[in-house]
């Protein structure tokens, strides 16, 4: 999932990092106060996702959790992805730090279109079925990400369809777990801590809101 | 209720196994005379699929030629000149790598040895003494072919385990995250505390 220094064109470079400076702008202004401990969690949460590896058949995939992160943290997943990518750029050569405004925006905005798409969703419905929008918020954040990385490589000189559908072939298996995974992660915040999937990120100044939804 | 989502990610954790290793593009190039052989694959054990193409550049950008993995994610090609070479492969999907191998790894090209004259004083009287029917130029070679012969396998290792992601780094990574975001919910909350 992460792109590698030297692959992208010189102008896909500079409109996704303008683009990812944008999104991390608009991030920053949604972030209240409160909401900081939140956004930290979950950035280095991503951090740690991409190491932990999980058997699928005889290859392994990687967690991505841009799902969870658009539901929970909405536009703030741009800086909270950022910061959690270029660290993982500088300590463990994933990605690099020329295509880090590209990797961010292919994972981040994924992350905000599953917060418009499911967040409401996940508010409105009851436990279970709130699990099953995770789980949908899961993976269609993943097939959304190759498809933007697969644009990416298109807009570079790949042929779109074969980088797109081999970049989606991939990952079906880390659809499949990451939905299980956003759903299991739903279900508990359901039960521990609603208020993160509840709150519009201004949780300092609707306190009394998410015990409405219990 | 409760009880279903802790089983969950109970399942959850056991599926998960600690591999500290990501789908990282890795290789490297090492000689045997003119001989350049390399190796790629990704970070996890998967080889380079094969007949991917690997392109060869010179240091300034020139291409001097191409190559083709072969199944075992190895590539070949013999080099013509004593010049740093610049191995390019793309396997599609972001994974790019470029490989460099520097000049002096290549043997002295005839017409470089005249100008080393000097070094090789030392050896000719060594050469006499101990190997009586090999020149110099074929010992030389023989001890180079040896020596990469046995160094190929440590070479691996190395870069594997310089790939390979270390606990100190996550927990630094993690320590980093972590200063990064209470700077900033200090920095707020000593906004907020001055406004009012």
């Amino acid at each position: 999932m992460h792109i590698v220094d030297g692959v992208l064109s010189n102008p896909v470079l500079i409109s996704s990092a303008g683009l990812t400076l944008l999104g991390v702008a608009v991030g920053l202004r949604k972030i209240e106060g409160d909401d900081i401990p939140k956004v930290g969690v979950f950035s280095a949460a991503f951090f740690i996702a991409s190491l932990v590896h999980i058997p699928v058949g005889p290859s392994s995939v990687h967690l991505i959790l841009n799902g969870l992160i658009g539901i929970t943290l909405g536009w703030a997943a741009f800086p909270a992805l950022l910061i959690a990518l270029l660290l993982q750029a500088i300590f463990f050569g994933f990605g690099g730090l020329i295509v880090l405004g590209a990797n961010t925006l292919n994972i981040a905005l994924p992350a905000v279109l599953v917060y418009y798409l499911y967040a409401p969703l996940i508010r409105r419905s009851k436990t279970k079925l709130a699990a099953i929008w995770g789980f949908a918020a899961g993976s269609s954040a993943i097939a959304l990400t190759t498809v933007f990385v697969g644009f990416s490589l298109a807009l570079s000189g790949e042929e779109f369809l074969i980088a797109a559908k081999l970049a989606f072939v991939t990952h079906i298996p880390v659809m499949l777990v990451e939905g299980f995974f956003t759903a299991a992660a739903v279900l508990l915040l359901y039960q521990v801590k609603p208020q993160i999937l509840m709150g519009e990120p201004r949780l300092s100044t609707l306190p009394s809101e998410p015990k409405a939804h219990l | 209720m409760k009880s279903t989502a802790t089983g969950m990610l109970f399942a959850m954790t056991l599926l998960i196994t600690t591999h500290t290793l990501a789908h990282n593009i890795i290789g490297f190039v090492y000689t045997e005379g003119w001989e350049i052989e390399g190796e790629i694959g990704f970070s996890d054990g998967q080889l380079a699929p094969p007949n991917a193409l690997v392109e060869v550049f010179d240091p300034d950008g020139k291409k001097l030629g191409e190559t083709r993995t072969k199944t075992n994610g190895t590539f070949h090609y013999t080099a013509t000149s004593v010049i740093a070479h610049h191995f390019k492969a793309n396997l599609g999907s972001g994974h790019a790598i470029e490989l460099i191998l520097e000049a002096q790894a290549l043997p002295d090209a005839p017409s470089s040895r005249d100008k080393s004259a000097l070094n090789t004083a030392p050896t000719t009287s060594l050469h006499t003494d101990s190997a009586g029917n090999l020149n110099e130029d074929q010992l030389k070679q023989l001890i180079s072919e040896a020596v990469s012969r046995q160094v190929t396998p440590l070479r691996r290792d190395l870069i594997n385990y310089q790939n390979q992601a270390k606990w100190h780094d996550v927990l630094g990574g993690i320590g980093y995250i972590l200063g990064i975001f209470g700077l900033a919910a200090w920095l707020t909350a000593r906004k907020q505390k001055e406004k009012p």
